[in-house]
């Protein structure tokens, strides 16, 4: 029985479509996993990065970076990284993240950011994104949400996570139920671990933050 | 200012409603540490569509080109003139992450984040700069500037002041009715025509300072002290010359983000010492709760609530000035929007009631008033700051309890009162504005006594 359309009997169909389903999925999923992001814009030896689809490679300055790409420096190594929104990231030494969402519409402006950093320090610096919606620096402990500003984060397995305001609309830290937010530039917010409790915002001592700052 | 609305309220009974202001020329000065910043924010955007688009520009070559440095360096510049500091901020950090040996990039990092506000980050920028030898004097003497700032931005003790003089017209100085023919003890009788209305000039002064202590608390604490001086003298009509002394002192408290986010209140005591034709009118004093609440970038609203007794003197010629002795309540509430970068709209309401010995003299009052301010660039950059023009038009109901027997023992006094104001300023200079001021007034009132214009 051959019908209309010539494509043959119900269950041929069905296989046909399935396989062009089969085809088509792992492209898109390749172009989702491929889709650039930002850029390189410096790296100082030695800070490698990961796409999900490709092979490990040292970042340099104009290295293309990509959806879930995962980035790593060695005890020396700096990068920063600049995305499409124009927000940045400086990762400092012995840092260890993956950035786990970019989306970004540059004709609305706005757009959603996620990275998990496992390890080490980053300062973000926010762009067009963080002006509409927080974005989120997720660790093993628990996440910073910062929204129009700079912030600096430090998570350091067994040690806990901290993050300083250094300018902007707000930083919040959240740990199970427990959220602490701060608006006040020059404060900050740690947690020990994933039972602890957020401290609340306080201000640290300007050498202390310098000296911080200088971690980069 | 509440205060000095007060002070004419207060002043028009006495025995007639004195309505202030028609035309004025003033000057303005203030002085705070950001004044210029904070003046630069009032700039409306001159060709900010192509500006805009340069900007774009410049980070989309920045973005496919990030090793070129002058690329990096024109997008700087243009998010400077965007005021994108952050953008700015990450571009100058990266020079430094190639080359730490860059004291001008450091100095314009500390610049950006004294711009942010982020005061501690920018001492640390400038202070390199600084503890750089081979840093030339020119740039040194910015830095040191910069951290000069820092120190009074960063000192627990702000102190603000606004100075504002100028010489006024009103063609009823005296708010006496344009008619001779007034109601006394429920008669008509012929008034002198030097108690109608007078036109007048005075000269007029205000200062007002504000004193903050930072409690050094997290969330944010202070104690916030103000004192508001106010002086008129007519040239002729000096039965009202009025001054004022006010004082208001108090915690401010900034909310916990977590809990009411943009949400700040004081509750303050007052004290008010009100002079006309240079002997003691009343002092008051009370207290109440003021505060804001931002609710967005771009809308701010403010609110105050206040209970105050207030004494009168008697005098040899106003014998019964003790009866408007009493409470005096307020709460009033203003909504401040900025429309785009160069227009606010602003509304506010307020209530206040009057409970005086005298039951004839006690009263409602209910006012309203909205408004518009735009803010232009200036035809003259090179001479002057942005010029504004602002628009508010007012109205307001006063109803009182029981007739006044002295006026006409058989009518309950209402009045009714309708303003519109034009303002036009002009900064000079970073803390000083010239402006000029036309208000009409008019008061209806079912007692022909109090019903002026001016």
């Amino acid at each position: 029985m051959i019908d209309r359309d010539g494509l043959g009997p119900l269950p041929g169909r069905v296989a046909c479509v399935a396989i062009v389903v089969g085809l088509l999925l792992p492209v898109s999923m390749a172009v989702a996993a491929d889709r650039e992001i930002g850029v390189t814009s410096i790296a100082n030896t030695k800070a490698e990065g990961t796409p999900p689809s490709s092979d490990t490679r040292v970042l340099s300055t104009g290295t293309r970076m990509y959806f879930e790409e995962k980035v790593v420096t060695d005890p020396t190594g700096r990068a920063q990284l600049l995305f499409a929104d124009g927000s940045s990231m400086t990762v400092g030494p012995n840092s260890d993240l993956v950035i786990d969402t970019f989306i970004y519409n540059p004709d609305t402006k706005v757009g959603d950011m996620t990275v998990s950093l496992t390890k080490g320090f980053v300062r973000f610096v926010g762009g067009r994104i963080s002006k509409t919606k927080a974005v989120k620096i997720k660790t093993p402990i628990g996440s910073i949400g910062i929204r129009g500003g700079i912030a600096m984060v430090e998570m350091q397995p067994g040690q806990g996570m901290t993050a300083d305001f250094l300018f902007g609309q707000e930083m919040t830290m959240e740990v199970g139920n427990d959220i602490q937010t701060t608006t006040t530039p020059g404060t900050f917010m740690t947690a020990a671990t994933t039972g602890s409790t957020v401290t609340a915002p306080a201000r640290r001592e300007p050498a202390a933050l310098n000296q911080r700052l200088k971690s980069f | 200012m509440p205060g000095i609305r007060g002070v004419v309220r207060n002043a028009g009974r006495r025995p007639l409603t004195v309505a202030r202001t028609l035309l004025m020329l003033a000057v303005t000065v203030s002085w705070t540490g950001l004044a210029p910043e904070v003046h630069a924010q009032g700039q409306a955007p001159a060709a900010e569509t192509s500006l805009e688009e340069r900007y774009e520009r410049a980070f989309q070559e920045m973005f496919a080109d990030p090793a070129n440095l002058d690329k990096a360096f024109d997008y700087a510049r243009f998010a400077i003139q965007m005021k994108d500091f952050e953008g700015a901020i990450s571009t100058l950090e990266r020079m430094l992450l190639i080359n730490a040996d860059l004291p001008r990039v450091r100095m314009e990092l500390g610049v950006l984040y004294f711009r942010l506000g982020s005061f501690e980050v920018a001492k640390g920028y400038l202070q390199e700069v600084l503890a750089d030898e081979t840093v030339p004097a020119v740039v040194a003497g910015r830095a040191e500037g910069f951290l000069a700032q820092i120190e009074e931005q960063t000192s627990r003790h702000k102190i603000k002041g606004i100075f504002f003089a100028g010489i006024r017209h009103q063609s009823n100085a005296n708010a006496g009715p344009s008619t001779t023919r007034v109601r006394v003890l429920g008669l008509d009788i012929d008034l002198d025509s030097t108690f109608t209305n007078q036109s007048d000039v005075d000269t007029f002064e205000t200062v007002r300072l504000t004193h903050s202590y930072d409690l050094g608390l997290v969330p944010r604490a202070e104690i916030e002290s103000e004192l508001i001086l106010y002086q008129a003298n007519q040239a002729t009509q000096d039965q009202v010359d009025t001054s004022l002394a006010q004082v208001k002192s108090g915690p401010r408290f900034y909310a916990d983000p977590d809990i009411a986010r943009g949400l700040d209140y004081r509750p303050y005591l007052r004290w008010d010492l009100v002079n006309l034709a240079n002997r003691q009118y009343y002092a008051a004093f009370g207290g109440g709760i003021d505060g804001n609440y931002v609710l967005g970038p771009s809308t701010r609203i403010s609110s105050d609530a206040f209970l105050v007794q207030r004494n009168h003197n008697n005098t040899a010629t106003n014998p019964s000035l003790t009866d408007l002795n009493g409470l005096r309540a307020g709460l009033s509430a203003s909504l401040l929007h900025a429309l785009s970068p160069s227009l606010r709209a602003s509304g506010s309401a307020a209530v206040q009631r009057e409970v005086t010995e005298d039951r004839g003299r006690r009263n409602w009052l209910a006012e309203a008033s909205l408004g518009l301010t735009q803010v232009f660039s200036s035809p003259f950059p090179d001479l002057t700051g942005p010029w504004s023009l602002a628009g508010t038009a007012r109205i307001s109901k006063t109803i009182y309890d029981d007739p006044n027997a002295s006026i006409d023992p058989n009518v309950t006094r209402e009045d009714e009162s309708y303003s519109g104001q034009v303002v036009a300023g002009v900064q000079l200079t970073g803390s000083t504005s010239l402006v000029a001021t036309g208000i009409y007034k008019k008061v209806r009132s079912n007692l022909v006594n109090f019903a002026h214009d001016n």
